[in-house]
């Protein structure tokens, strides 16, 4: 009996390497994966150094790791086992009873001097934006709104991290840094008067907001606007607009985290104009179809955020064609998606950057280029601070990453 | 290339399977040579550019190996053990420590450039493995090898090359030559359940609490909870034994599935009641060479109190710094010197008399403050970190400890069971006829092709993988 117990736990064994040996080299190529929204890593390229130094097998491990047979099943195994222990964070994901949240790790709180240094280091670097805009007349704001974690700050278990104090004190110091220097600066929390869990706001399996919480934002941005720059324009209420709910399934990035194993109920919706406004669209200067919803084929297929505007894209112009408005600049981070989706209504021409993909030109250069009468920059509190891309620029003493 | 990857077990392994036992067992030089050209790659993947040292210390220690045997005269044997020891010495002088010296040097106003050298992996331990087995043979307690290809098997047999256990080589030494002769497939099948057991408490076990210990230690002691300091602590204290215990199973079943019996390095250490206890049963291989190679040629125990103590504190120091080329590790050799002479010379009698909940208790404490002292990146990171477990960092508990005790649950469930001898006791209690015979028979390789499933799981899915040892 011995004998037998050996010699199955040997075939057992030596048949499992075999097989996933097997399975591993016959895996059809991938290069990416979905559900981890990353590049997998590529097979590696031996040279002297990287196999002298024993980087090579290094690389190659990751390589395998990546392209291990069954990954994508076994991913959805280790997060069921993960969700079914009730870990309280499982794949960076906080699955609460509402909502899924970010896992904002271990403070990293920094000290209130060194928030203070970046917020200098953001507004000096926001006042050279606004000093070129006002330079030619027009009106610049800097926005920042709350991000998921930030919205529903109160639906962490109390042992979790929630980032509050540091959030505070990065809003509190650019607040007054930027009042110090006359920029105009919107804080979306205090103006819309959010509390502690805005659940109409913010999403609650994605790091952005509703699309109540994206036409609350154009509302006040807009009116701050209108009353500071004088410039007339259209500001759209409830009653211009219809509100759609799409039937499709939502996979918000945090669902997309955790494989779509835990759901929250949520559907995505649009907000479109009783009045329709004609406009064409250009993407990167191509001509794109007259939409900003990229709406799916079916009522079956899986939504995500890209349904505004159709994702980050480096450079949209929408072009209405009513030369009697301004001309809106709009630039940020993902955030800016959904305001887009209904702040065109309100000028002549809508041009949207995202400076992690557009490369053309300057922020600075683009303005000068264009003059447009109003610019927005919009940047949840995590980017606020951050002054690469999207924050406009480097700066010579750096600032928050 | 470590024995928890897919590389290892996907590719190496089945290769060398492949050609190892295709080899008819009659032809064991054969078989030699195909673990030696298998065990040189498997060092060589951790980067050629160290394989010259390998080699050099394998050729070295033949040579003085021959030297060094019965039959030569005195100056030569002694020319033979002297020549290992300068060139294992140095090696490691030159690899581990020249850093450390000229930044001593500079902190006392040298100003030497310091130089950028790369440790070589493994080379603490197949040194040490190269020195005992000239001095063994200088000692006439070990046979001279004339086969060059058996050396540098005994040296570079990939299972413990890189972190051990540090094999002598008597205890190898009968079965280079002749093994295989009992039951393979008991020897395979037993080494595979070593292995995986290994290979489980490496991936889950060692892994997750290394991510707690990375996480605490990488934050300020300075304003750290107490509860944190301590859970931290805790969480280094299993990573640390499941770690390096894992790779010394791994090794032995890796050994066992081609034949050969290497000693046992750990047993149950977090049980001791003492440190003189825990200190026989943590890192046994590491502990008995410098017990044989160092303690008892300087005069051990037996000869005056002071003269003891000099040895014991030699012996420490040593021990610190082949662990690490800093002055935490030297610190944490101090720590062990301390208790360990205060245990023979004034509370050991005492310690004794105790009930034995308060001697695992002060045997625990001492062993976890040892291991903040080894984790921490200087000694004055261990100084604030010891406070804040003191309750000096200003507050007693907080969020992150109850969210490390949560999200790692059942990890801390199986460290706590596992670093208990459960497997001894229930061998010792089950019946070996009936069902409890069947479980007996059946349990350990079920749970080892679990605990393989559950492993492979992890290295498909997670990146987390680092091994202690290999720094050393």
């Amino acid at each position: 009996m011995k004998r037998m117990a050996d010699l199955i736990l040997s075939i057992c064994f030596v048949g499992f390497m075999a097989a996933a040996l097997t399975a591993t080299l016959a895996r059809p190529p991938e290069t990416a994966s979905y559900w981890e929204n990353r590049r997998l890593a590529a097979l590696p390229e031996p040279s002297a150094e990287t196999v002298g130094d024993g980087q090579y097998f290094a690389q190659l491990e990751t390589y395998l790791a990546d392209h291990a047979a069954g990954r994508t099943t076994l991913l959805r195994i280790q997060t069921g086992m993960d969700l079914a222990l009730h870990r309280p964070v499982v794949n960076d994901v906080v699955p609460t009873e509402n909502s899924l949240l970010p896992f904002l790790p271990a403070d990293t709180q920094e000290p209130p001097a060194q928030v203070e240094v970046w917020a200098n280091a953001m507004a000096d670097n926001l006042q050279r934006i606004h000093e070129t805009v006002t330079g030619y007349g027009g009106y610049f704001c800097y926005v920042g709104v709350p991000p998921q974690a930030d919205a529903r700050w109160e639906e962490y278990p109390w042992y979790l991290n929630d980032r509050q104090a540091y959030i505070r004190a990065v809003v509190a110091a650019l607040s007054e840094a930027m009042a110090q220097r006359g920029v105009p600066y919107l804080d979306v929390r205090a103006a819309l008067g959010l509390g502690s869990s805005a659940d109409w706001f913010a999403s609650r399996v994605d790091n952005h907001y509703t699309m109540e919480g994206a036409y609350q934002t154009y509302r006040v941005i807009l009116e701050k606007t209108a009353a500071e720059s004088g410039l007339s324009f259209p500001i759209l209420g409830k009653e211009d607009l219809t509100e759609q709910t799409l039937p499709n399934p939502y996979l918000g990035s945090r669902e997309r985290k955790l494989l779509d194993l835990a759901q929250r109920d949520e559907s995505l919706s649009i907000l479109l104009p009783r009045e329709e406004v004609p406009f064409t669209r250009t993407d990167s200067g191509a001509v794109s179809p007259p939409t900003v919803y990229d709406l799916p084929d079916s009522e079956e297929a899986v939504v995500t955020y890209g349904l505004y505007m159709g994702g980050d894209r480096a450079h949209t112009v929408i072009d209405t064609g009513r030369e009697e408005l301004p001309t809106l600049l709009i630039y940020g981070d993902s955030f800016t998606n959904p305001v887009e989706c209904l702040a065109y209504l309100s000028f002549d021409e809508m041009h949207a950057l995202d400076l992690r993909h557009y490369r053309d030109s300057s922020l600075e250069d683009y303005i000068r280029e264009l003059q447009p009468e109003v610019v927005i920059c919009i940047r949840d509190y995590d980017a606020l601070l951050s002054i690469p891309d999207n924050g406009g620029g480097s700066s010579p003493d750096g600032g928050a990453q | 290339m470590t024995f928890s990857s897919l590389e290892f077990l996907l590719f190496f392994l089945p290769a060398l399977f492949l050609c190892y036992f295709c080899v008819p067992r009659r032809f064991l030089p054969v078989r030699n040579l195909v673990l030696l050209a298998f065990s040189l790659f498997f060092y060589a993947c951790g980067g050629t550019a160290f394989l010259p040292v390998l080699l050099s210390s394998i050729a070295v220690n033949y040579v003085c190996g021959l030297l060094a045997a019965p039959e030569r005269s005195l100056a030569v044997r002694r020319l033979g053990l002297w020549g290992s020891g300068v060139f294992g010495i140095g090696m490691l002088a030159v690899f581990k420590y020249t850093g450390f010296l000229v930044r001593n040097l500079n902190a006392l106003g040298a100003g030497l450039p310091v130089p950028e050298i790369v440790l070589p992996i493994g080379i603490s331990f197949f040194t040490f493995q190269g020195l005992s087995y000239v001095i063994d043979v200088y000692r006439g307690e070990a046979q001279c090898q004339r086969n060059p290809f058996y050396v540098a098997l005994y040296v570079a047999l990939f299972p413990q090359l890189v972190a051990g256990p540090i094999v002598r080589y008597t205890t190898v030494e009968g079965e280079l030559a002749q093994r295989g002769g009992g039951d393979t497939l008991s020897d395979f099948s037993q080494g595979t359940v070593r292995f995986l057991f290994g290979l489980g408490k490496k991936m889950l076990l060692a892994n997750a609490m290394g991510e707690i210990a990375d996480a605490v230690f990488a934050q300020s002691p300075g304003t750290m909870a107490a509860s944190l300091a301590w859970l931290g602590a805790a969480a280094y204290t299993f990573q640390i034994y499941f770690d390096f215990s894992a790779y010394s199973d791994m090794a032995i079943g890796l050994g066992r599935m081609f034949g050969f019996h290497f000693l046992e390095n750990f047993q149950y250490p977090y049980i001791a009641q003492s440190v003189t206890e825990f200190w026989r049963r943590w890192h046994i291989s590491l502990s008995t060479w410098f017990r044989d190679y160092v303690y008892i040629p300087l005069g051990g125990s037996r000869c005056s109190t002071g003269r003891n103590l000099l040895n014991l504190g030699a012996v420490w120091l040593l021990t610190g710094l082949w662990h690490g080329a800093e002055w935490t590790f030297v610190l944490w050799g101090g720590w062990f010197f301390l208790l360990l002479a205060g245990e023979r010379l004034l509370w050991g009698k005492g310690l004794a008399r105790l009930p034995r909940i308060l001697r695992h208790g002060y045997t625990l404490l001492a062993v976890v403050v040892s291991w903040v002292l080894f984790r921490s990146p200087d000694a004055a990171f261990a100084g604030s970190y010891l406070g804040a477990m003191a309750g000096l960092g200003g507050r007693a508990a907080d969020g992150q400890t109850v969210y490390f005790l949560l999200e790692y649950g059942p990890e801390w469930i199986a460290c706590a069971a596992a670093a208990l001898p459960v497997k001894r006791w229930l061998e010792d209690r089950l019946p070996e006829t009936g069902p409890a015979g069947g479980l007996r028979l059946w349990g350990p390789r079920l749970a080892a092709l679990v605990l393989l499933a559950l492993s492979y799981l992890k290295l498909a899915t997670g990146s987390f993988n680092p091994f202690i040892y290999f720094q050393f």
